[in-house]
């Protein structure tokens, strides 16, 4: 059993005065899990790596405050016993294995907590029934889905047994029953005396066991009452329906036929026909996991298919890729891995100077870069800004591209409410010049105006749909 | 035998032949090799690939040699390429890098570190191999094409590369990975005294080769 | 960087090693249309020769990474290691050459010691690179046996080749990993 405080927690990175976090003041009790709820961006990763002791040792931070743990500062204890003391489950799969299978990756971290040869059996056996992974445990990484990889992380947590468990958006690619099963897991945890917390933006299924709730506000993260969770809960489940239109003979871009494709055995859409109209926003939701973005993967031919997809009546098996990505571009949504230059100039020059059409003018140009805030950060580096300044610089030299299908992946990703409404007029004025946009976003509100189709991927199957 | 063992014998003939001119030899490793590689079950598909990989250098180097150089030279030079990659491949079908990297950390001392940080960006490999097509995908749709001449396909790909072994390290960290503490086994590895013995007896052949031919 | 060989950097050091050499996997074809171009006029070494710089590019890229002793040496070995399981066409002789590689470029930096990762360092490797890599191919690839004009030039295809992959792109990179503030 252990408690965890925090007290006067600061932190900020070397380069940017402006903390992302202030007096952060907080105690998680043994058998109790707590919810950290903030959007994407106000650094509530940050501040569980912070309490795993990850941060500043792997990132270029500074922190202030103390942390203690049953009363002792966390930096004072010895570091193998503090990690057999806390163990933490990352929201990228990857990045938590350094075997090849959940077999090995079990051995490899019973070996670390240093646990005597004979006694390494019998606690993974008890982990591997815990997690239910034995179908899976041998079976190497690169052939597991995201659930599955984290039901083996969930296991060697267990095996580690430590009193303070972290997750770190832990089901952002796991899909709606697996998260279920998994979040079960983690009552059954707390129940045995474990310290829980979890950082996730999504509510859903933690309505019953959850203890405690914090949300990021003012700079700062802070526990709230039970009655203010119940309603935050409550308005996170139920959210009006938009209405919005069925497709009617308009023109069609892009025309999938027949199509199924699969994530190595997962099936994901099986045998499906759509098409996507010219001129027009379809949004496409669905559960995570249900194959969103494979579903754009294959539209950038970077994911198998079977079937045929059409582009301008065109079999884009038939396109050759340079000319194919002339015609059909993507927002990742890593910013980052869009950027080609160094400065924010240069990377809006690239795309003014390399565009496949001229979907705007330099005055709208130069108005949009006002608008959205950039006009300031035009000679830094693109990777020393915000999230948020890097999606926005991102969106902006994408659209500039002009290509006449774009693939928008969670555009509203760490952005503020001021810039979507810039980055909203950005994209309809793309659109009115001709261009088509398939959205794949989480939110939905801030679509309102954008959306004209909706497209929901649910059953294996899409299916455009009279509300969003 | 000890994949480090086997490793040391394959490296020390590799460097034999590559010093010495006997055709005899080149042909027996050749030969050899190619015995361990069937009785191990070998596919015939990476077999054809081991025959038609080195063709264009080997052929290269002995025409070089025959217009160049000399001719008898030439035949040694091209067998020798064949040598070295029926070598190679006989090592890396019959041990595996992670019986390799334990058996370096538990018997030659190889700090943990560099054996699990090495295992765990090999592990990577398919990972970065997409990054890398993923950079040059966004490049493409901004009319860049990206080709081994390119800083920035290097820039990039260094920049994945510094996120994933951070990400990497922290999650290795947090499954008790602590740098210089000590760790039990869960399989000892030790060197079987016959592997000595079989090493020992396999260059000495080698050096009855050189000397009789 | 608190200590240069901790577990992050000898991930990222092993990283920049499959980089490189996914890089020059991909550009297996180049090689070899070239290779079968020269080979009737028996100057197929010269494909092995202008294309060098770029198989022996990651240890000065390392070695301007990170700043420190070991770093062209570690790169080409745990590289060759990790090659060699990724299928290498070259097998045993990746390992040696490898070895021999880190040992070349490094010597470079031991000659300046460590202090130039400059033009000056620059210079020192690609000389000790070209040297000690070509006595190599005199023994391994039979250069020896080549007329003096021929080993002339095929010297000067490779101090040509490695300057512009090892020297010039080398710093070029680095000059955008410097600018983005990703190294010092």
């Amino acid at each position: 059993m252990a408690t965890l405080t925090i007290k006067n927690l600061k932190f900020h990175y070397a380069k940017n005065k402006i903390p992302i976090f202030n007096d952060v003041n907080l105690n998680f009790a043994p058998k109790t899990l707590s919810i950290i709820h903030g959007p994407s961006g106000c650094g509530k990763s940050t501040l569980l790596k912070i309490i795993a002791r990850l941060y500043p040792k792997y990132n270029e931070g500074i922190s202030s405050g103390k942390i203690f743990l049953n009363q002792k500062d966390i930096n004072l204890i010895n570091e193998l016993s503090f990690r057999k003391q806390i163990a933490m489950m990352f929201q990228n799969p990857n990045q938590q294995f350094c075997m090849q299978n959940g077999y090995d990756e079990l051995i490899f971290t019973m070996e670390n907590l240093q646990l005597p040869k004979d006694k390494i059996s019998k606690r993974i056996n008890e982990a591997i029934q815990f997690g239910n992974t034995s179908n899976i445990i041998y079976h190497p990484f690169d052939t597991l889905s995201g659930g599955e990889k984290q039901r083996v992380a969930l296991s060697i947590i267990y095996a580690i047994n430590p009193n303070i468990i972290l997750l770190d958006e832990p089901f952002a690619s796991v899909d709606y029953e697996t998260r279920k099963i998994l979040i079960g897991k983690l009552n059954q945890l707390k129940n045995m005396g474990k310290t829980i917390i979890v950082v996730d933006h999504d509510l859903s299924l933690y309505e019953k066991i959850f203890d405690n709730l914090i949300i990021y506000n003012n700079n700062t993260f802070k526990s709230i009452s039970y009655k203010a969770s119940i309603r935050k809960f409550e308005k996170f489940q139920i959210s009006p329906a938009i209405k919005c239109s069925i497709p009617n003979k308009q023109p069609i871009t892009l025309e999938l036929k027949n199509i199924s494709i699969n994530n190595g055995d997962k099936k994901l859409i099986q045998n499906n026909s759509i098409n996507f109209y010219q001129g027009y926003t379809t949004l496409i939701t669905g559960k995570n996991g249900s194959g969103k973005t494979s579903l754009f993967n294959t539209l950038i031919k970077m994911h198998p298919f079977n079937g045929e997809i059409r582009l301008n009546q065109k079999n884009i098996r038939k396109i050759r890729t340079a000319k194919y990505y002339k015609d059909i571009g993507i927002i990742f949504q890593d910013s980052d891995k869009q950027f080609i230059k160094l400065t924010v100039k240069e990377e809006i020059q690239l795309s003014i100077k390399k565009h496949n059409h001229k979907l705007f003018s330099m005055i709208e140009i130069d108005n949009f870069i006002k608008n959205l805030g950039l006009e300031s950060l035009l000679d830094q580096v693109v990777y020393s800004l915000s999230e948020g300044q890097q999606k926005k610089l991102q969106i902006l030299s994408m659209l500039i591209m002009g290509h006449s299908v774009l693939l928008l992946d969670e555009p509203f990703k760490g952005v503020d409410l001021k810039s979507i409404k810039v980055i909203n007029d950005m994209i309809k004025l793309a659109k009115t010049r001709g261009q088509t946009q398939i959205i794949i976003s989480h939110q939905r509100y801030e679509l309102k105006e954008l959306v004209d189709f909706h497209v929901t991927l649910s059953n294996r199957k899409l299916e455009y749909k009279e509300s969003f | 035998m000890d994949p480090a063992l086997k490793l040391i014998t394959i490296l020390i003939i590799a460097i034999e032949i590559s010093f010495t001119q006997n055709l005899i030899l080149n042909f027996i490793i050749i030969i050899v090799s190619l015995l361990i590689l069937i009785l191990n079950k070998i596919s015939l598909k990476s077999l054809l690939y081991i025959f038609l990989v080195p063709i264009i250098p080997a052929i290269g180097i002995y025409a070089a040699q025959l217009i160049n150089g000399s001719t008898n030279y030439g035949i040694i030079l091209a067998t020798r390429v064949y040598a070295y990659v029926f070598l190679g491949t006989t090592f890396t079908k019959t041990a595996s890098i992670k019986d390799l990297i334990f058996t370096l950390e538990q018997n030659f001392k190889l700090p943990a570190k560099f054996a699990y940080g090495v295992l765990g960006a090999f592990n990577l490999t398919e990972t970065i191999r997409k990054e890398i097509k993923q950079i040059k995908l966004a490049a493409a749709m901004r009319n860049v094409h990206l080709t081994f001449f390119s800083p920035t396909l290097y820039f990039k790909s260094i920049m994945s590369a510094l996120n994933w072994s951070n990400l990497l390290a922290e999650g290795m960290t947090s499954h008790l990975f602590v740098e210089d503490s000590p760790r039990t086994h869960f399989k000892n590895i030790n060197i079987n005294k016959l592997d000595y013995v079989k090493m020992i007896i396999i260059i000495f052949l080698v050096q009855i080769v050189l000397i009789k031919f | 960087m608190q200590k240069t060989w901790n577990l992050r950097n000898i991930i990222l050091l092993t990283l920049i090693s499959i980089i490189c050499g996914i890089i020059f996997f991909a550009t297996g074809f180049i090689y070899n249309s070239l290779s079968l171009m020269l080979t009737p006029f028996g100057l197929a070494p010269f494909a092995n020769d202008i294309l060098i710089g770029l198989w022996i590019m990651a240890a000065p890229l390392a070695s301007f990474i990170f700043k420190a002793p070991g770093a062209s040496i570690l790169s080409e070995v745990l590289g060759s290691v990790v090659e060699m399981f990724l299928g290498g066409q070259w097998g045993a002789a990746t390992m040696i050459g490898g070895f021999i590689q880190g040992i070349a470029s490094e010597l470079g930096f031991t000659l300046t010691k460590y202090k130039h990762y400059d033009w000056i360092g620059i210079i020192s490797t690609t000389l000790t690179t070209t040297i000690i890599t070509f006595i190599w191919d005199c023994f391994k690839n039979g250069y020896s046996a080549y007329s003096i004009h021929m080993l002339i030039l095929l010297f000067i295809t490779r101090m040509i080749s490695i300057f512009i992959f090892g020297g010039i792109l080398t710093k070029l990179v680095t000059n955008m990993l410097t600018r983005s503030n990703v190294i010092k």
